[in-house]
């Protein structure tokens, strides 16, 4: 089967005051169609930045070196702008961290989606109005006359971000981005989200990247998860292999380092570190990325940056992996 | 002895609407709230944001002005406390407070933030003792000269952390104190605590919307909902014994339910009632998969199960039994 998702070997680099900062330095990654893949990384490891490259919708600073994006076989990353906005909302659509500022607070919802419906199904009055109060429904919102009549300010947190998720379905979309869709709202209201979006997903015929940087959040909706650290996607591989079977020392290090209660009258203990800080991408360590804080590190890891190995059904970026060793 | 005392603290803010700000709106954001922290231990607040957690803790901190109840520290009663006393507390309570960024005063560099309270008690505020502070936290030289702009996220909580560090208080009220931080950030912050409790016999009051890090650190704790605790005792009775249905549906929200059992029985329906105008009976009751009759009429007492455990619900019997057929099945 051919992917629905495909991105070969991006190079992309921020120009800054301080230099060039240098983010993916040929990243591939591909996804099939109904797939749901959680992204999961350090602040500051390229996530977002991934997300906005798949629509092409980067910040001026941004220079892409080369590297292909594919949907259905088609480059994103060289079509003009016209032939974007055919894809931009109508097969890709996103969906933010905080809904306050991706909605717009001076028009009521039904305002907002009725445009979203309009534009992208073609449809007119009445039945505009009725698409537009099923996807309201769809999303799980009580009372979906009423959600439509009110402005954003007027709903909570978790019923702004679920208006969000049903504008980002209006279009019927072959892929949804989601970015942070649940940091800006507490954990019950985070549970009903994850499970409307697997209902979603059940139901409908989309593939989702879901970018979160709580492991939890992406074991929960997640088929397949991609570790990313300092630009690089480390390990991708399902999920329980993912987070059972974990293969890169910074997988390791990353479940390692998040709390858990504690047993039954189990004493308190101290969490296992990483040491170190997360390398400043203007002048990246030479060879992996992750060498200067990695407990493993051998001599290869400084001089060279590893290919992906396959292991246990993974693909790991990293030489202890290698057959030669 | 306990250190800290809460007996029946109220805090209602009262708020002006309509033409000409002639309606009066109350909003009971803390309503009610009486627990007893030990010297040298955590006390965690767990509950739904909006359910009065900041407030309970300007309250204790002496920085909001309770509308009724009473406080003690060490014993000696502090609700009230003005001038001279207030300042001498300041240095046995700090708090850091939820939101970093706006927590820190944008004209002053971080140096200075730093020393701030141990020259408000007029104090030693060479630069070392900045600097050392700094040094817990993982924060290099670099940054005492730094604005709060210049931080990021992590970073000013961390300043923060420091900031409340210098007098080398008795008690840290933290607020929300890791969820600007990822992951090894937060696993580093939190080993702090724990290495300062272990050697100063510090003691946390914790807020944290996240139950990984309550269930890592706390000793004791409270879950709050709307503005009133509707369960709480020791980390061991509220997460193996669970007794109140919106303790199951963190608890299930979180998967920290006993191997096998299905969270999804528990999950809750709908919002956070509108504090403006809250349900009649018990605040829970219009969201809750337990709720009869009662209800919708009386708020339930907060009721002793023994070993220090209490809970306020009318049904806790049918909470725990449908626990334990899960349980079993
Ligand atoms: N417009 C920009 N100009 C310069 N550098 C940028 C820009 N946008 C992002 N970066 C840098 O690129 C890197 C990746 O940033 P990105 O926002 O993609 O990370 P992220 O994984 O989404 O982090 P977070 O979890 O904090 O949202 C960071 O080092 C960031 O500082
Ligand atoms: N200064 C204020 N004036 C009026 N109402 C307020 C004020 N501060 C808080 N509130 C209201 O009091 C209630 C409790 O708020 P509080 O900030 O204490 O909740 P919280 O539990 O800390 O929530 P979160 O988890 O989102 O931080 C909320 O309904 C809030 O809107
Ligand atoms: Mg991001
Ligand atoms: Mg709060």
């Amino acid at each position: 089967m051919e992917p629905l998702l495909e991105i070969k070997d991006l190079r992309l680099v921020f120009s800054t005051e301080r230099g060039i900062l240098d983010l993916f330095q040929g990243l591939s990654l591909s996804l099939m169609s109904r797939e749901v893949l959680g992204i999961v990384g350090e602040s500051g490891s390229g996530k977002s930045t991934l997300a906005y490259t798949i629509i092409k919708l980067l910040p001026g600073n941004a220079r892409i070196l080369s590297g292909k994006v594919l949907l259905e076989g088609r480059d994103i990353l060289s079509m003009k702008e016209e032939e974007l906005r055919r894809i931009r909302g109508k097969e890709i659509t996103m969906v933010f961290q905080d809904p306050s500022t991706s909605l717009n607070p001076v028009f009521r919802i039904k305002d907002q989606m009725l445009t979203v419906v309009k534009e992208n199904l073609g449809l007119q009055g009445e039945v505009a109005r009725k698409r537009a109060l099923e996807l309201l429904k769809q999303v799980e919102l009580p009372d979906p006359e009423s959600i439509m009549n009110s402005f954003p300010f007027e709903l909570s947190g978790g019923m702004q971000q679920r208006v969000m998720i049903a504008m980002a379905l209006a279009a019927n979309p072959k892929l949804i981005v989601a970015d942070e869709p649940t940091s800006s709202v507490d954990a019950t209201i985070q549970t009903q989200i994850l499970s409307l979006l697997k209902k979603l997903k059940a139901e409908r015929d989309f593939s989702l990247i879901l970018i979160t940087h709580s492991i939890a959040v992406a074991k929960e909706v997640s088929d397949r998860i991609a570790v990313m650290y300092a630009g690089e996607i480390v390990e991708l591989g399902k999920v329980e292999t993912v987070i059972e079977k974990h293969l890169h020392p910074y997988t390791e290090a990353l479940l390692k380092s998040i709390p858990r209660p504690r047993g039954k009258s189990e004493m308190k203990r101290m969490l296992p570190v990483v040491p170190g800080q997360v390398p400043d991408l203007i002048s990246p360590p030479s060879g992996c990325r992750f060498h200067p804080r990695c407990p493993y590190a051998m001599d290869i890891c400084k001089a060279e940056r590893p290919p992906y190995f396959n292991k246990d059904g993974s693909l790991v970026m990293c030489w202890l992996y290698s057959e030669e060793r | 002895m306990s250190l800290l005392k809460v007996e029946q603290l109220k805090k209602h803010y009262i708020m002006k609407e309509g033409l000409f700000n002639r309606k009066k709106v109350e909003i009971r954001a803390v309503d009610g709230v009486s627990f007893e922290v030990r010297e040298g231990t955590t006390y965690g607040i767990a509950g739904e944001s909006g359910s009065g957690k900041s407030t309970l803790c300007m309250c204790v901190a002496r920085l909001l002005e309770p509308t009724s109840g009473k406080l003690y520290f060490d014993g000696k009663e502090y609700t009230h406390a003005k001038g001279e006393e207030l300042r001498r507390l300041r240095a046995e309570i700090q708090m850091v407070f939820q939101n970093p960024l706006s927590s820190l005063d944008p004209h002053m560099v971080v140096k200075d933030i730093v020393l701030e309270p141990v020259r408000a008690q007029g104090k030693n505020d060479d630069e070392s003792v900045a600097l050392d502070a700094l040094e817990k936290v993982g924060l290099s030289r670099s940054v005492m000269k730094m604005y709060p702009h210049e931080l990021s996220g992590g970073m000013a909580q961390r300043v923060a952390i420091a900031r409340a560090l210098t007098l080398r208080p008795r008690m840290l009220i933290l607020d929300e104190p890791t969820s600007a931080l990822d992951a090894s950030m937060q696993a580093q912050v939190l080993n702090l605590f724990n290495e300062l409790q272990r050697e100063m016999k510090i003691t946390y009051l914790l807020v944290s919307h996240d139950l990984s890090v309550i269930g890592h650190m706390c000793d004791s704790m409270a879950v709050m909902y709307a503005g009133r605790i509707v369960e709480m005792g020791s980390y061991d009775q509220l997460f193996y014994e669970p007794s109140h249905p919106y303790t199951l549906a963190l608890l299930a929200s979180a998967r920290f339910l006993p191997e096998g059992v299905n969270g999804d029985k528990f999950a809750l329906r709908g919002e956070m009632p509108s504090p403006r105008n809250p349900p009649v009976g018990c605040t829970l009751h219009p969201r809750c998969p337990f709720a009869t009759d009662v209800c919708h009429v009386n708020y339930p007492d907060l009721e002793a199960l023994g070993n220090g455990h209490f809970v306020a619900c009318h049904n806790k019997k049918n909470v725990t039994e449908a626990l334990e057929i899960a349980r079993r099945i």
